[in-house]
């Protein structure tokens, strides 16, 4: 994933909104935008509309569909589309809370690394290597087996995931800005060092940075509903797209929307907004390229 | 040259691991939550309590702890479950085994394909193959791996066609080399979550080095296309190659986890994600560091591999 | 888990009306004769069964240790005891290593004579030294085996050799139950130079290979003592962690037989012409209990709430698939005391001031669970969700079945599995104070009273009467929710034939006896 993420972000100019406008005329951020913006509706106001709590029981377990069951009963009798409309808004809320603590973190480290002193920067680096050397998903099985699967440990699971990668990026990203004209400009007339990172290389980094949070965010759904599947989510009874699928596998034949319908939601969130940074990733390549040339 | 480099990639390795350990001891050791209140649960006597702090060493001192637990790491001695009452090298080292060997045929199966079919998406760059093969890709990789598993039980196992065994039920008293046909499904789950990434990452390289003057000059030669891909642009893309490939097999250490507990295929993975479940503190501080290293040194070797595939850092570095 | 109560079933006991005279009656039948029926001329010699079971890594082969219903299954295969649980109500036994069990009057003095020329699978000769040492090891207080209170009234130092095929036991308290303890896995014989890395019974199958938590491995025993059985050449018991998978194997072929399934398994075989599917009604249940040495359920109105809390019509809809029939919070049905109660049904309004004048109104608590049967989840869940209606919130903590068996008899608040029997013998180990199997801690010494009463009695109208005391305490004030009476469901692959229903204490697979079984 990170090969696919642009790291060239070189002309310091300020064009940032330009990125934005130009990703926007792009049909592959348009399709995009509209099946993230569909799955995040049914995630956040799906809830209001679900015909039936998610644990009441509304007829026998796994059936295709009943009169009371439009989209038929999980293993328990429960009624699989209210299962599904509730079932996305925790999902969604912890992916990005997580994305949003990691992509912060890691863009401050990833500042301090690229901007302060050669010590700063080892140090940095070699924590987000440190990181690193663990796939994600141990290094979130570790924490969750110490403090347990709460809500809190797997935003923060999430965020510890990110945050190196996000570092990285930030790092290279900020070092190519750095020795800009009017960074150097900035620096010679006194800004504070605060006030460069804020209002210099933070706008000029904003198109990695988008592009970051957006692959971030989709992993982070996937791995959310990959601990939820293992158990380690929340757990029953509250629904939950991952456990829906846990749950269910065995009624695949007889009630194949309990585990359809979370697989196509996931998959459809991720591809749309895979689409969305693609798109802000190429404008934002097309703009350096026309600023540049 | 090439041996200051060996030296000082090895050091930094060696420097990783055990940073590695220090992290896993620290996680384990001083964040919130407590191992052995979780795990003896609601109203356990204090001689309860009292035994599991002594047969997990919390009542030695932090360091003392560190290094009998780094000790044994060394010697084998891992110490045992605390659910099961097996030794964790028992219980890891046949897992071990069946993990590698569903590491080694994914690998197998996944390499060629995927430095094929990002090949041929390259030279067909933006033609009907390279669309979609992107499309393909985009959408694999946007089913998580738990629900590719699923989704291979059900088409290639239980439901559609009755191919595949579903259950990886290893007989422990034979070698699994002997077993094969149980790994051919999580094999395949493994491949296909798995595969959209290094497809990409080979078809960018491909991209580059087609696009490169290199390539530009052998075909003013006038070289045949054939010999231009498999002479020149193959072998100029080896290094970036091995890079995705190693990379990919990093990303399998962690997917390889899931895969196995869809499949109950007794690995490492799957005896992790059981262990995290019962909190056996001992099985997952263990199963951790051992992936860990093996990360590490996939990454030494990949560095190696790259400096010596690519001509131009190779010459750098004799 | 359904630990010491499954072998306490095997344990069986006619209605409690046993006696001499049933004893008598019983004795020149060969266990199992009738329930082997072959349409189609004798079984087919050869194959391999694979049966997959849920267990996890606590598993062993030491017959007087096994706990889990697949530590059950194994031991049946493997070893015998001096009796066997017949199939088919009303509860009674049948011979199986004994020859005859004769007890005095006052049920003090019990003699038991071997059946002869039985060969261990090493080939020695079984004898009354090999009784004599098996009873010691089950009672042996440094390490007690799991028949431990089952043969409480034995005194090990007080065993009479007569001859090579008889013993005497003095027992140490009246014991009118005593021929009906030996029908048990945790009471088989062993010999005298039993090695529990190498195991050697007498059963039908003889040990081959063994790795908790994997697979078991047994081959025919050529010599076994009913002639012409086993049919089948090997027997592969396979452990999984989850039902998921192992449905998945089914379907896939790879094991032969699955057993105590989730009903909704059956809706999805249901349209294959390859598999059959046994239904087994009886008393098993799989009751929600609750610890009464802790609070809260040491409050007697915590525990009437929670009974009140049960939609049980929804209950056998919800989590059994319909498969299952209510029940009235008492268990062993097919008792002959089972008494006729007002049925309980779900009574919200009476639960919540029950709770309130517990002073516990909208509470929360723990409900501890595992797949390891069928069941068990579900049921699990749909209790939760009926309790909301009560304001009480039970959290669900579903445990793989290595973490759950861990702590069998410690969780406050759990549901488990347990075969059915008849009061008088699942008493001690389910109720008795210090049982084996004592998961409620339930401590009541009226109660414990009365059992004794109906020890010394073997007057079938007395032993009623006793029993019918009994099982009103549970009604009363039990530690159990018997919600339902579970029918367990078990899928095979239709090559197979010699499977009956086990309808006398509910278990899976025609009680897993694999001797009868043969391929078509």
């Amino acid at each position: 994933m990170t090969v696919t993420a642009p790291t060239s972000v070189t002309t310091p100019m300020r064009r940032h909104r330009g990125f934005l406008r130009q990703a926007l005329g792009l049909r592959r951020t348009r399709i995009g935008l509209v099946a993230v913006g569909l799955l995040v509706a049914v995630a956040m106001v799906g809830p209001f509309l679900a015909p039936y709590s998610a644990t009441e029981f509304v007829d026998i377990p796994f059936l295709a569909n009943s009169d009371v069951a439009t989209l038929g009963t999980d293993n328990l009798g429960r009624d699989v589309l209210s299962r599904f409309l509730l079932g996305g808004r925790s999902i969604l809320v912890i992916a990005f809370l997580g994305t949003v603590l990691g992509v912060g973190t890691g863009t401050a480290l990833g500042l301090l690394a690229g901007y302060s002193t050669r010590f700063a920067d080892e140090a940095v680096m070699r924590l987000a290597d440190l990181l690193l050397a663990f796939p994600g998903i141990v290094l979130a099985l570790l924490l969750i087996t110490v403090s347990g699967p709460h809500d809190w440990v797997l935003v923060g699971v999430v965020g510890l995931g990110i945050m190196p990668y996000t570092a990285r990026i930030v790092r290279s990203s900020t070092m190519q800005v750095r020795d800009s004209d009017y960074v150097r400009y900035a620096e010679g007339t006194g800004t504070p060092t605060r006030r460069i990172l804020a209002s210099e290389i933070l706008p000029n980094i904003a198109a990695p940075l988008t592009v970051e949070f957006g692959l971030r965010l989709t992993q982070s759904i996937g791995a959310i509903a990959g601990l939820a599947y293992l158990g380690l989510g929340s757990g029953p009874p509250a629904a939950d797209w991952g456990l829906m699928i846990q749950e269910n596998q065995n009624g695949l034949t007889l009630a194949p929307m309990s585990v359809l319908l979370p697989i196509i939601a996931i998959a459809v969130l991720t591809v749309g907004a895979n689409l969305v940074t693609d798109g802000i990733a190429q404008a934002a390549a097309g703009v350096n390229r026309a600023v540049e040339g | 040259m090439i041996k200051s480099m060996l030296i000082r990639r090895l050091a930094g390795g060696l420097l990783m691991l055990w940073l590695i350990s220090v992290l896993v001891f620290v996680t384990i050791h001083l964040l919130p939550g407590d191992a052995v209140t979780s795990l003896l649960g609601h109203d356990a006597t204090p001689e309860q309590f009292e035994s599991l702090t002594r047969q997990l060493g919390l009542d030695q001192p932090l360091l003392t702890q560190y290094v009998t637990w780094i000790k044994g790491l060394f010697t084998g001695e891992w110490g045992s479950s605390l659910v099961s009452s097996l030794s964790v090298s028992d219980i890891v080292g046949s897992r071990m085994e069946n993990t590698a060997v569903l590491s080694i045929m994914a690998m197998l199966v996944m390499g060629p394909l995927a430095i094929g079919i990002g090949t041929l998406s390259a030279i067909r760059n933006g033609r009907a193959f390279d669309n979609v093969n992107s499309v393909l890709t985009l959408v694999l990789s946007a089913i998580p791996g738990f629900a590719i598993g699923v989704l291979v039980i059900y088409f290639f196992a239980t439901n559609v066609f009755h191919w595949l065994p579903a259950a990886s039920i290893i007989d422990p008293e034979k070698s699994v080399w002997l077993q094969l046909d149980l790994v051919v499904a999580p094999m395949i789950a493994a491949v296909l979550s798995m595969i959209p990434y290094p497809i990409r990452m080979v078809r960018a390289a491909m991209i580059d080095v087609l696009q490169s003057d290199y390539i530009m000059l052998a075909r003013l030669k006038g070289l045949p296309e054939r010999r231009v891909i498999f002479r020149h642009a193959l072998r100029n893309g080896l290094g970036p190659m091995i890079q995705a490939l190693a990379l990919t097999l990093l990303f399998l250490t962690g997917g390889i986890i899931v895969v196995e507990t869809v499949f109950s295929y007794p690995g490492v993975g799957y005896e992790l994600v059981q262990a995290v479940n019962h909190r056996d503190v001992p099985v997952v501080q263990t199963i951790v560091v051992l992936l860990a290293a093996i990360c590490v040194v996939i990454n030494l070797l990949a560095d190696l591999a790259v400096a010596f595939a690519t001509p131009r850092l190779r010459t750098k570095l004799l | 888990m359904a630990p010491p109560l499954s072998r306490r079933s095997f344990l069986a006991g006619g209605t409690g009306a046993i006696g001499l005279a049933a004893l008598a009656a019983c004795g020149t039948s060969t266990p199992d004769s009738s329930s082997n029926p072959s349409p189609s001329g004798p079984p087919k010699r050869g194959g391999t069964l694979r049966v997959g079971s849920i267990g996890g890594t606590k598993d062993t082969l030491d017959a007087h240790f096994s706990s889990t219903d697949m530590d059950q299954q194994r031991s049946q295969n493997l070893y015998d005891s001096l009796m066997y649980l017949s199939s088919e109500l009303p509860y009674h036994l049948e011979f199986a290593l004994a020859e005859s069990i004769e007890l005095n009057a006052d049920a003090t003095v019990a003699t038991v004579r071997l059946r002869q020329g039985v060969e261990f699978h090493h080939g020695k000769t079984l004898t009354a030294d090999d009784l004599i040492f098996t009873v010691r090891r089950i009672l042996n207080p440094d390490n007690y085996g799991r028949a431990k209170t089952a043969l409480a009234a034995v005194n090990p130092n007080d065993l009479k050799k007569i001859d090579d095929r008889t013993v005497q036991f003095n027992l140490i308290t009246p014991d009118s139950m005593f021929p009906k303890r030996w029908g048990s896995a945790t009471t088989s014989i062993l010999p005298t130079d039993y090695d529990p890395a190498n195991p050697v019974g007498t059963g039908p199958f003889k040990y081959k290979s063994f790795t908790p938590g994997a697979r078991s491995v047994f081959v025919r025993n050529p010599n076994y003592w009913l002639e012409g059985q086993p049919y089948l050449d090997e027997v592969h018991i396979i452990t999984f962690a989850d039902n998921t998978s192992r449905t998945a194997a089914l379907l896939a072929g790879q094991v032969d037989a699955i057993d105590g399934v989730d009903p909704t398994v059956l809706a999805q075989i249901g349209s294959s012409s390859k598999f059959e599917t046994m239904i087994t009604k009886s008393g098993f249940y799989q009751p929600i209990t609750m610890r009464v040495d802790l609070a809260p359920f040491n409050d007697v109105r915590v525990r009437q709430a929670f009974r009140l809390m049960v939609d049980r019509p929804a209950m056998v809809k919800q989590a059994y698939s319909g498969y299952a029939e209510i029940a009235n919070d008492m268990p062993n049905p097919a008792d002959p005391a089972y008494p006729t109660l007002p049925q309980r049904v779900q009574d919200i309004d009476q639960a919540k001031s029950l709770l309130k004048a517990a002073g516990l109104e909208g509470m929360t608590v723990t409900l501890t669970t595992t797949p390891e049967n069928g069941g068990l989840v579900n049921s699990a869940q749909v209790f939760a969700q009926q309790a909301a209606a009560a304001g009480v919130t039970v959290k669900i903590e579903n445990l793989s079945p290595t973490a759950y068996d861990a702590k069998f008899k410690d969780w406050p608040f759990t549901n488990g599995y347990w075969a059915a029997s008849v009061i008088g013998l699942s008493y001690s180990g389910r109720f008795l104070k210090g049982g084996g199997a004592n998961d409620s801690h339930w401590d009541d010494p009226a109660g414990d009273a009365i059992y004794r009463d109906l020890l010394k009695t073997t007057d079938p109208a007395l032993q009623k009467e006793l029993g019918g005391k009994l099982f009103q305490r549970f009604y009363e004030m039990g530690p159990d929710i018997v919600h339902t009476f579970k029918n367990n469901l078990d899928v095979y692959s239709k090559n197979l034939t010699g499977f009956t229903p086990f309808n006398s204490n509910g278990w899976s697979l025609g009680a897993w006896r694999y001797r009868l079984v043969s391929f078509k």
